[in-house]
């Protein structure tokens, strides 16, 4: 067993504490007995326990699920584009997903979840696609200027459908992120799905090494890079656009943590994407509570108080990769 | 020979364009009343209809396409980036911040504070660029590269920011906002021309005095630090004139991306690398871009009116994919 496992139970019960400081601050506090009685006996007679359950719980699961996939969306697009600053919302892929959902919902007035989970993924495959085909040929920069590009274009489609079919609340939702209004029965597709993509992605950990190692090494090992650079990435834009179709284009989360536990753990994906899905799960539930207590503040505007000088500092200290 | 013909084409377009702006809307004039117009013999509503409301739109129009195209092409100057864009790093989504502000605290109606609008506009988009270039040096030496990435990371945390006062807006609010976000030109009165446009102007006419210098850019840093330029201090006034540009265009004509970008890069493909004829090209370019845009935006869905902004972006976005898949130098 390796020292790098020993630290597990200590995230593992991060996640639960956050679960529980989640679930006590927002609106209206609770005290932790309280929470702890939802969880160990619940009473739908009682008031509390029908409003922490029915609301408060699927918010917090909602955003520990999303924190969990967009963070390991983020570190499997940074190892296939062979870029540090990739990440679902830079890289255009979270805007490719929102116009096709709201494209969708203009097609089918009653969109059910499964068919917006589903629509968001085939927007985000197709700037997938592109942004894949950029990368084989360009500079780093030249990547994150196309994401940045395209995802003005694709914002631009949906702002013309939604002034034109009258769907502001619905598009501020996406822009703005955050995990409101959650039904477990949404909850209960995702998280299985969640977990068996993750789970397919770790059974490829080895091969997400080698693509990190870059193209020439991966063909001198023998692998077919071509197959598993197209598995990861078509898992990571599912893991985004259910993502998306939950809590909206979350900015920076991607980036953020694959970041901090790449600096802890080293860049093996065994460890990595263990941890970063966990460590995104805390960090999400946190920012999401945080944006509860000030007053239902969107949770990109928490993030990126901390995502931004992040990004920030990353590109400074790898200037020269860049520069 | 053959540039000065390209360009008198590309002018009779906009002529064009104008003369058709001009005319077209909800309330269309005819030629008889544009030759009435000209006599001073036309009736009142024509005259209002004409001077009041297609005149003062028109010239925010030309002059802030003109402005973004500049901008963009002083951008991709000194970042040697044909990519470069005032929209995509940062301009757009700091003067939206302005807005934003605006909407909050000030709001009520328009015509009170007439000018609290533009300025707070024009001040988060040039503090926000003037922010992004600070952070942008390393050991004492502008990078374009890192300026161009950290816009773009702050585009997007400010975009998150800007929602941070919606959860109190009204639909009216709203739709006010999303309309900035999507390029819709408001600054369509006599006021708002003489806030914004003639400081255009003049910023225009100190860009045309360092043509020669944003032409040699194109050089290695050393070896410009050899022929005895402070390369350093060309590139900040440089930016400094694009910052102001883009702001100033944003703040009465909305968030409006992509014309920085393909304007310079027309006329690129149209006259070649001269940076004189470069600088008269992308003017007349951004200025047809935002014009042809507005019109499109007025007559396809009419009466119903789509802001300018999308109209861009509609047809810049596949333009730059385009750009992005060409195997070629960019």
């Amino acid at each position: 067993m390796d020292r790098r496992w020993y630290t597990l139970p200590i995230i593992v019960m991060g996640v639960l504490i956050s679960f529980i400081l989640a679930m006590m601050f927002g609106a209206s506090n609770y005290a932790p007995g309280e929470v702890w009685s939802v969880i160990t006996r619940l009473d739908m007679t009682d008031k509390t326990h029908q409003i922490l359950y029915e609301i408060r719980m699927p918010r917090v699961l909602a955003a520990l699920v999303s924190g969990f996939m967009i963070s390991i969306a983020g570190l499997v697009l940074q190892s296939v584009t062979h870029n540090d600053l990739s990440e679902p919302s830079i890289l255009g892929i979270n805007a490719g997903a929102n116009l096709a959902i709201i494209l969708a919902a203009l097609l089918v007035p009653a969109l059910s979840f499964v068919a917006i989970m589903v629509s968001g993924f085939v927007g985000g495959m197709l700037v997938g696609l592109v942004i894949l085909s950029v990368t084989r040929t360009r500079s780093p920069l030249h990547l994150i200027l196309a994401g940045a590009g395209i995802s003005l274009f694709l914002y631009a489609i949906t702002d013309f459908l939604v002034i034109t079919n009258d769907l502001g609340q619905y598009m501020t939702f996406f822009t703005a992120g955050g995990a409101s209004g959650q039904s477990i029965g949404n909850l209960v597709i995702v998280i299985p799905l969640a977990a068996v993509l993750v789970v397919a992605l770790y059974m490829m950990a080895k091969e997400l090494d080698v693509l990190l190692f870059g193209d020439e090494m991966a063909v001198s090992l023998g692998q077919n890079r071509g197959l598993y650079k197209w598995l990861t990435l078509v898992i990571a834009v599912m893991l985004s656009s259910i993502a998306v179709a939950m809590v909206g284009n979350v900015v920076f989360l991607g980036l953020l943590v694959p970041h901090i536990v790449k600096m802890i753990y080293g860049n093996m994906h065994k460890y990595t994407i263990i941890y970063t899905g966990l460590f995104g799960a805390i960090i999400f539930a946190l920012s999401d509570m945080f944006a509860r207590v000030f007053n239902e503040a969107p949770v990109n505007a928490v993030i990126a108080m901390i995502g931004l000088p992040f990004f920030i500092y990353i590109i400074k200290k790898r200037g020269g990769q860049y520069a | 020979m053959r540039n000065s013909y390209k360009l008198a084409a590309a002018v009779i377009l906009l002529i064009a364009v104008v003369i058709t702006s001009l005319v077209t809307g909800t309330f269309n004039l005819t030629f008889q009343d544009l030759a009435a117009l000209m006599t001073g013999s036309a009736d009142e509503n024509v005259m209002t209809v004409f001077f009041d409301f297609r005149m003062p739109r028109i010239i925010i129009t030309l002059v802030c396409g003109a402005a973004l195209a500049v901008s963009g092409l002083i951008l991709q100057a000194i970042s040697r980036n044909a990519l470069a864009d005032p929209g995509i790093i940062g301009v757009n989504a700091g003067s939206g911040f302005g807005v934003v502000l605006f909407i909050t605290f000030i709001s009520g109606s328009l015509t009170q504070h007439l000018y609290a609008l533009p300025i707070m506009s024009f001040a988060g988009g040039l503090l926000t660029v003037l922010i992004i270039f600070s952070l942008s040096f390393m050991s004492g030496e502008f990078k374009s590269n890192i300026f161009i990435l950290i816009g773009i990371a702050t585009a997007m945390g400010v975009t998150g920011f800007v929602y941070v006062f919606t959860s109190m807006f009204d639909t009216e609010q709203m739709e006010m906002l999303n309309r900035y976000f999507a390029g819709n030109i408001w600054g369509d009165t006599w006021a708002f021309v003489l806030v914004s446009v003639p400081y255009i102007l003049i910023i225009l006419v100190i860009v045309y005095s360092r043509l020669r210098e944003m032409d040699m850019l194109n050089l290695d840093d050393e070896m410009l630090t050899g022929f005895g330029m402070n390369v350093n201090r060309e590139k900040i006034v440089l930016i400094v004139l694009a910052a102001m540009l883009s702001s100033l265009a944003v703040s009465v004509c909305g968030a409006i991306s992509f014309i920085g970008l393909i304007a310079p890069h027309i006329s690129r493909m149209m006259f070649g690398h001269n940076m004189k004829l470069l600088f008269f090209a992308s003017f007349v370019m951004g200025a047809l871009l935002l014009t042809t845009a507005d019109l499109l935006g007025k007559l396809l869905l009419a009466p119903m009116i789509i802001p300018a902004g999308i109209v861009v972006s509609l047809i810049g976005g596949p333009y730059f994919v385009w750009l992005l898949l060409r195997a070629g130098k960019v």
